[in-house]
C-alpha cells in the first residue's frame, strides 16, 4: 500500500517538476537579432536611434539598480554606444550575444581597450553562457 | 537494455504492480502527455513578432523626452513612436526583458526569468497610468507589477512603491 502511494506522489513530482524546472536554454536572451530588427522597421532615423537608446538605458538603469552598472554610472550619453553596437552586432560572431555583454564590450571598445583584451573578454564570455545553455 | 529492464522488474516485482495498477498508470501518463501538448502549444502562440500583419501605421509628430532613468515619461513616450499597438507591445515587452536579463547578469534578477514576460506589459500600462506612479523608474515599477501578480496584499505592495519613492528622493533621482 505505502509504494503504491510512493510510487503515485513520484509520478506527481515527476509531472511537476517538468512544468517548474527552468533552464536557460528554454529563454530567449535579447540579442543581435532584435537589435538589427530595429534598422528593418520602417521607422524615420530618430525614431530607430530613440528605440536603440531606450533598450542601452534599459539595460543600463537595471544593471545600476541590480548594483553593477554595465559603463560607468554617470554616463548618460547613449549616442555615442549605439554606432558602436551596430557596428558590433552585424559581425556574426557577435549575433548571439546578449545586449548586456555586447554594450560592455561597446564601452570596452569606446575606452579603446586593446583589442586582443576585448576579444578575449568577448570569448570568455561566450564560453560561460554556452556552458549555462545560454547560446549554443 | 530489456533484459536489464526485465531484470529490475523481476526483483522489485515491478511488474505485478504495473499489471495490477495499470488503469491508474494510464490515466496519468495520459494526462502528462496531453499537458505537454497543451504546454508546448501554448509556448508556440506567445511569440511576439513585430513582422506580424498589423495595421497600418500613423505619422505623427515625434519628439522624445530626456529622462535621467527610464521612467513613466519615456514609457509614454513609446506611444508617440510611428508603431501600431501591437508594435509598440513588443517594444515594451523588449524593453522588460532587457531589464530583466541586465538585473540576472548583474547578479540579482528582479523577477524570475520567463517566457511570459509580455504579460507584465499590460500591468506597467496600468500601473503608469496611475500620475504619482510616473517618475518612478521601469525597473521598479516592474517589480511592484511582479509583486502584484504574485497575489502579494496591496498594504505591501504600497509600502515597497512609498519606499522605493523615498529612497529615489534621497538620492536625487526624482524630486
Amino acid at each position: 500500500m505505502r509504494l503504491k502511494y510512493t510510487f503515485y506522489v513520484l509520478i506527481i513530482c515527476c509531472v511537476i517538476s517538468f512544468y517548474t524546472g527552468y533552464s536557460y536554454s528554454q529563454y530567449n536572451f535579447y540579442s543581435g537579432e532584435e537589435w538589427i530588427d530595429i534598422d528593418k522597421q520602417d521607422l524615420p532615423e530618430e525614431q530607430k536611434l530613440f528605440l536603440k537608446k531606450i533598450y542601452l538605458q534599459a539595460a543600463q538603469d537595471s544593471s545600476i539598480f541590480s548594483g553593477g552598472p554595465i559603463i560607468p554610472e554617470g554616463e548618460r550619453d547613449f549616442n555615442a554606444y549605439v554606432g558602436i553596437m551596430d557596428r558590433l552586432y552585424v559581425q556574426e560572431e557577435n549575433a548571439n550575444l546578449p545586449l548586456y555583454f555586447m554594450f560592455k564590450i561597446a564601452d570596452m571598445t569606446r575606452n579603446n581597450y586593446p583589442s586582443q583584451q576585448v576579444t578575449l573578454y568577448r570569448l570568455a564570455i561566450m564560453q560561460q553562457l554556452e556552458r549555462i545553455g545560454v547560446v549554443e | 537494455m530489456i533484459k536489464f529492464i526485465k531484470e529490475i522488474l523481476a526483483k522489485y516485482k515491478l511488474g505485478l504492480f504495473v499489471n495490477k495498477h495499470r488503469s491508474v498508470l494510464t490515466i496519468f501518463i495520459l494526462i502528462a502527455g496531453i499537458l505537454t501538448v497543451f504546454f508546448y502549444a501554448g509556448k508556440s502562440t506567445v511569440t511576439l513578432s513585430p513582422e506580424k500583419s498589423l495595421p497600418p501605421k500613423t505619422v505623427t509628430g515625434f519628439i522624445a523626452n530626456e529622462q535621467v532613468m527610464l521612467n513613466g515619461h519615456s514609457w509614454a513616450d513609446i506611444e508617440k513612436l510611428d508603431l501600431s499597438l501591437a508594435e509598440q507591445r513588443v517594444v515594451k515587452a523588449r524593453i522588460l526583458r532587457v531589464i530583466l536579463e541586465s538585473s540576472l547578469f548583474s547578479g540579482s534578477p528582479i523577477i524570475e526569468p520567463s517566457e511570459d514576460i509580455a504579460e507584465y506589459v499590460l500591468s506597467v500600462d496600468r500601473l503608469y497610468s496611475d500620475k504619482d506612479n510616473k517618475d518612478i523608474p521601469v525597473f521598479f515599477i516592474l517589480k511592484i507589477a511582479d509583486l502584484a501578480k504574485n497575489n502579494t496584499p496591496d498594504f505591501m505592495i504600497n509600502s515597497y512603491r512609498d519606499t522605493v519613492k523615498e529612497k529615489l528622493k534621497e538620492i536625487g533621482i526624482i524630486q
